[in-house]
């Protein structure tokens, strides 16, 4: 494809979303909350788009479709299981918004610091949450580096598809704070929900003959990638190690956590997570499907990653198609990343700056998180460009990494005796486990990295804890709060 | 000191909650369990593919379920 027409579809993408992040603007006013949570004054519909275009990366469309060109019916299952994940947000949805609201948090991990009194906490879990995100941001970046470089036959060079998507997450976080993000985000919600379907229907009805053509080619050529565990991939370990962690996801990733503290009520919240279902579930089918396509219409790939540019490259696909479906690819890493950016700065300010110098003001910290944002991306962006395996870890153990904050996640809300200590040791150690096993490729009695990090950090949070005394009247006050208002409003 | 009335709903509602993670926790080990011990080998859609479609329907109407019950 001429990359005159990529860089037209992007400069469509670019001016609505600019427009969008201008709007986002207007009603802007002064401090923390209202930069980084758009004042807790989110409604029902951005607040569900912007959490589904948080949640979806480019892994959908590509890493998703290329897990089932590979390994099959197994790639559903671990995507659905992970929607199902979603069942935390009814216990702790609620909860985070009542005490972010009650106490003025700002990030998640100055909820645990707080609850857990400690300053310290704070800047641990706001440094491994750094460690894993960055380089996760730099593989979207890169991500849409290959995606144009590919549609334009190389035309367009890898790091001019970098560049131009690390502007648009900087400029779009930085514009308005939440506000940009989550309007932009709730367009470009719409281009990957609406892109990724269209694209579907054209591929099966106008390359298979319909859903029951697709069906039919699959029970009687691919059969095996109807079967579980399948071809190969999705055997019952690597099955739990995928899963496992991303169950935790909604609690355990942070730029998906802080959106619990922006719903305007807790109705919205409830709008929130509906809406968020019925699009997860909908871009979850149609990703696997897309992947199956690939399967039927491309069996010879030696690479399962290329099932989306082989796709969209074909015949199959019209190429004003081909190019809407890249702006939504590039649509849904961009919103990942800004997200990312936002929530990271927020720490920085908030947890990393403010927990090593108290009392400082508002406005300060402020400028501090607005500086931070072009930083981190700045990183991501070096990291994208040095395309070193080393990133590609990291990224790969992001969720590993993540899910270590989950047992103290839990002890804040639902157990008195958690301790610092027990919170601090577990995610340092459980950090550790997970970057180390990634790194290594090693795997104690078949299990994956997120399976040993979560054991080590569950344990060691129990127990240490039980060694420490833990922060009474903070917990008393914190916990006696949430024990009143959850009956009022009729949260089990 | 609660009444006891109090203690009462307090009771119900903790036992409300119970029956909720008991029957999300089933529903997410079913997830497991039944493509990977039961219909794993059959090579049909109507098998692993319509179960885990199913299952995720079972989970999104459970979670609908539990917040339906929030209020301002």
């Amino acid at each position: 494809m001429a990359s005159g027409y990529v860089y037209l579809a992007m400069a469509v993408y670019v001016i609505i979303g600019f427009g969008m992040a201008y709007l986002a603007r207007k009603g802007l006013s002064a401090g923390m909350s209202d930069y980084f949570l758009a004042g807790r004054t989110v409604g029902s519909v951005v607040s569900a788009l912007t959490y589904s275009a948080t949640t979806y990366s480019a892994f959908m469309m590509v890493g998703l479709a290329g897990f089932t060109y590979a390994g099959g019916v197994g790639a559903l299952g671990f995507e659905l299981v992970y929607l199902s994940g979603l069942s935390l947000a009814v216990f702790f949805g609620p909860r985070f918004w009542l005490v972010g609201k009650k106490f003025g948090y700002i990030s998640p991990v100055e909820l645990l610091g707080d609850r857990y009194d400690s300053k310290v906490l704070g800047i641990v879990a706001a440094v491994a949450c750094c460690i894993f995100l960055i380089p996760y941001s730099a593989v979207q970046l890169m991500g849409v580096g290959y995606l144009m470089a590919g549609l334009s036959d190389g035309a367009i060079p890898f790091m001019v598809g970098v560049f131009i998507a690390t502007a648009l997450a900087v400029t779009w976080a930085w514009t308005a704070g939440m506000r940009s993000v989550a309007l932009t985000d709730s367009f470009q919600a719409l281009v990957m929900f609406i892109s990724a379907v269209v694209v579907l229907l054209v591929v099966v009805y106008k390359g298979l003959g319909g859903f029951s053509g697709l069906f039919h080619a699959l029970e009687t050529s691919y059969s095996e990638w109807l079967r579980v565990p399948g071809p190969g991939f999705f055997n019952l370990k690597a099955f739990i190690g995928l899963t496992l962690p991303w169950f935790f996801f909604c609690i355990s990733n942070p730029q998906v956590s802080q959106r619990l503290f922006i719903p305007r009520s807790l109705v919205t919240m409830k709008r929130m997570i509906t809406g968020f279902l019925v699009f997860g579930f909908i871009y979850t089918l149609v990703s696997v499907l897309w992947g199956f396509s690939a399967r039927v219409l491309f069996p010879g790939l030696a690479k399962a990653d290329m099932a989306t540019p082989t796709l969209l490259g074909s015949g199959v696909v019209p190429p004003l198609l081909a190019l809407v479906v890249m702006v939504g690819i590039t649509a849904a890493a961009v919103s990942t990343i800004d997200s990312i950016l936002l929530t990271l700065s927020s720490m920085v300010a908030r947890d990393i700056y403010r927990g090593m110098k108290p009392g400082v003001s508002e406005e300060r910290e402020l400028l501090i998180g607005k500086f931070v944002v072009p930083v981190i991306a700045v990183l991501s962006l070096l990291f994208a460009s040095r395309q070193m395996g080393l990133i590609a870890t990291l990224s790969v153990a992001s969720s590993a990494g993540l899910v270590v904050m989950v047992p103290a996640i839990f002890g804040a809300f639902f157990w008195k005796r958690g301790t610092a200590a027990g919170a601090i040791t577990s995610i340092m150690a459980g950090g550790i486990v997970a970057f180390f096993l990634q790194f290594s490729g090693i795997k104690p009695l078949g299990h994956w990295p997120g399976v040993w990090s979560l054991a080590t950090s569950l344990v060691l949070f129990f127990v240490i804890s039980l060694l420490t005394r833990p922060p009474q009247k903070k917990a008393e006050v914190f916990l006696g709060y949430l024990h009143e208002a959850t009956k009022k409003h009729g949260i089990i | 000191m609660l009444t006891p009335r109090a203690l009462g709903e307090e009771k119900k509602m903790t036992q409300v909650r119970y029956r909720w993670v008991i029957l999300l926790v089933v529903l997410i080990l079913s997830a497991y369990v039944v493509p990977y011990y039961l219909i794993g080998h059959i090579a049909r859609v109507y098998a692993s593919f319509l179960y885990w479609t199913v299952f995720a329907l079972l989970a999104m109407i459970t979670i609908i379920r539990i917040s339906a019950g929030w209020r301002d």
